[in-house]
């Protein structure tokens, strides 16, 4: 090992204050819906109600596609709010 | 295939061709650095690319070429589980928005390129290390190969090359000649060349996408007499089918899987599977170390998802090409293009086979620069020269990356095609297996660092030899026929065999690391810090401009 861990790297990370407890809960809930949801296929595995024509299998997960980025541009928020609260900056 | 050329598509696809070897070449000074003979330059486009790039860069090496022609291939030969990409792509997203970011800190201020130099630094295991690197490159080879065949199955169909009959020459000249091409400024511009050409590759694709979305259902009178003719399609093969399907000879054709096919588990699986293992290939990983912070990251988990969009209505254009009558002959991998020579004005059709093409290109140049890099790092740097200097590794992976893209030329071109596809197949049952080593070392340093080599192996023995006792369907002595095999433990359910080897790998990495700590095993010197892994844009050691590597990989493991 060229480089082993120096001093020289110590503490040049900011300070961020850990992410409470309450808000680790909900970013597990806002990230986890989107894992579970198209996972769990019995939810879906049907022809109706069809959407102009497609059937409900296939538009309902083309419908998870936005909500899936809509949970997690919220956890995104989240995290960024948290930092820039506890940064420097 | 005896095909007219249709000049009119063949000059429109020329144009586009021309337009992006232009800007690959140009792409050497774009975001100028001063010098590109470093990894960080070369192999990173400078770690400074901010969300809009990104988003380019990383959706074009995520949705290749390959996938454009292969998911509507799977639904237009009538396989229930054809559109487990949608849901895969949904998935990853969310996994990714959680642990890349801390993959991202802490190589970002060790100067790591690859997954494995990451794992390097961690255990102090170059075994561990090496097994990581030989996997991604081996599951990147294969999956190089498979975007030439995109390029190829769009060069048949316009008429030039390929084709059964044609002589030698005539057949692989206009692939080579693509290739050689790409080879030639990837190794000039480095990653900066994929990510100029990703912006034309997105723009023809939505493009394409939408305007076929729009206009050919319209033309076959709405997406419900196109979902009714693929229904009755499938009924009629089911029945006419009804004793070789009942006897393993044929499979029964779907549009999806109902509760009754028993194909549940194995869309879900692979799903799952799929979308564990897409962030550990090294393609994926070089192009989020290219990005300026974490939250480019993040916010690109957010973004990136337009893509799944867009995958998901190609997908779709599967079951269009059926109701439209598309004949494939024996290779439903021509549907795509095959529909769009048929259903578009030719000028049209020759944007979309550029857009193809050119979607083969950016992934295959960024596959060969992570190949390479690899190489390099975790091989050349580790046993060969550990004093090698920054412009010495540059050279190493320019050299590399032409290196590996001839090689997936001659595969393809010597080869049978079956041969890649299997290939690609275990790729990604072998790539899932460096997750533990990857994704846990992010974590904890719990674990031991054979305890997850041993793991590997089982992972990569147990998936390797389930993969090649899985038959075609109707060819009982044939292998590698299925990603799918019955999953252990249940009463013969179907599911992905890389999920299956994982499970394998983690019990294995439990097991061995309470034995090897209990024997006070070795388990080396840990070159990270806590805080590493919370590093961003703007603390010390982390930035775009920031010094060059600074050496804290490779060397010798000390025992």
């Amino acid at each position: 090992m060229s480089n082993p861990p120096s001093e020289r790297q110590h503490g040049r990370t900011r300070q961020r204050p850990p992410i409470p407890t309450g808000t680790k809960l909900l970013l597990a809930v806002l990230l986890a819906v989107p894992v579970v949801l198209p996972l769990w296929i019995p939810l879906y595995d049907r022809e109706t109600p069809e959407l102009g024509g497609i059937p409900f299998f296939f538009w309902f997960q083309f419908a998870l596609i936005p909500v899936a980025a809509l949970l997690t541009w919220t956890a995104f928020v989240l995290v960024v709010r948290h930092e820039n609260r506890g940064g420097e900056r | 295939m005896n095909n007219d050329i249709d000049v009119v598509a063949l000059i429109v696809f020329l144009f586009f061709f021309g337009l992006v070897t232009v800007l690959g070449f140009i792409a050497a000074r774009w975001r100028k650095a001063e010098t590109l003979d470093s990894l960080d330059e070369w192999g990173l486009g400078g770690r400074g690319f901010g969300t809009f790039i990104g988003w380019f860069l990383i959706g074009g090496d995520l949705y290749t070429a390959y996938t454009f022609i292969a998911v509507p291939a799977l639904l237009y030969a009538g396989s229930a589980i054809g559109f487990f990409a949608v849901p895969y792509t949904i998935i990853v997203y969310p996994i990714i928005f959680v642990f890349l970011p801390r993959l991202w800190s802490v190589s970002h201020r060790h100067g790591y390129v690859t997954p494995a130099d990451f794992v390097q630094g961690r255990y102090d295991s170059r075994g561990l290390s090496l097994a990581v690197a030989a996997t991604g490159f081996l599951a990147t080879m294969p999956y190089i190969a498979l975007q030439l065949i995109g390029i190829q199955v769009v060069l048949e169909v316009m008429g030039i090359g390929g084709g059964e009959d044609a002589g030698f020459i005539e057949k692989d000249l206009p692939l080579f000649v693509a290739f050689a091409v790409l080879a030639a400024y990837t190794y000039s511009s480095g990653l900066r060349a994929p990510a100029l050409i990703a912006f034309v590759k997105d723009a023809l694709i939505y493009l394409v996408i939408i305007v076929a979305i729009i206009y050919l259902p319209a033309q076959l009178g709405g997406w419900g007499d196109v979902f009714d003719s693929v229904g009755q399609s499938f009924d009629t093969f089911n029945t006419e089918n009804e004793d070789a399907i009942a006897a393993g000879d044929a499979a029964g054709k779907a549009t999806f899987p109902t509760a009754e096919s028993g194909a549940q588990w194995a869309y879900a699986s692979l799903a799952l599977g799929s979308a564990l293992a897409l962030f550990m290939y090294p393609h994926s990983i070089t192009a989020v170390l290219s990005t300026r912070s974490r939250n480019v990251i993040r916010r690109n988990a957010a973004l990136l998802p337009a893509y799944s969009f867009l995958l998901g209505l190609l997908a779709l254009l599967g079951f269009v090409a059926l109701a439209a009558g598309v004949d494939v002959g024996d290779n439903p991998q021509r549907a795509i293009p095959l529909l769009f020579e048929q259903e578009f004005p030719g000028w049209f059709a020759g944007v979309a086979f550029a857009a193809v093409a050119i979607g083969a290109l950016v992934p295959a140049a960024i596959m060969s620069i992570a190949a390479a890099n690899l190489w390099t790092r975790n091989i050349y740097r580790a046993f060969i020269n550990p004093d090698a200097t920054p412009a010495q590794e540059a050279r190493q992976s320019k050299v590399m990356s032409l290196m590996v893209k001839f090689g997936a030329l001659l595969f393809v071109i010597l080869l049978p095609l079956d041969y890649a596809i299997d290939l690609q197949l275990l790729g990604g049952v072998w790539i899932l297996q460096t997750l533990p080593a990857i994704v846990f070392g992010l974590y904890t340093r719990w674990f031991h660092r054979w305890a997850l080599l041993a793991g590997w192996l089982a992972g990569m023995a147990y998936g390797t030899w389930t993969a090649y006792e899985q038959p075609q369907v109707g060819d009982p002595d044939s292998h590698f026929g299925s990603p799918l095999a019955p999953i252990p433990l249940t009463d013969e359910k179907l599911g992905y065999i890389g999920l299956t080897a994982i499970v394998l790998n983690l019990l294995v990495v439990v097991v061995l690391t309470f034995i090897f700590r209990a024997a006070k095993v070795p388990e080396g010197v840990d070159g990270t810090r806590q805080d590493d892994y919370r590093a961003d844009e703007g603390d010390v050691g982390v930035g775009a401009t920031d010094e060059q590597a600074t050496g804290s990989v490779g060397g010798t493991a000390r025992q």
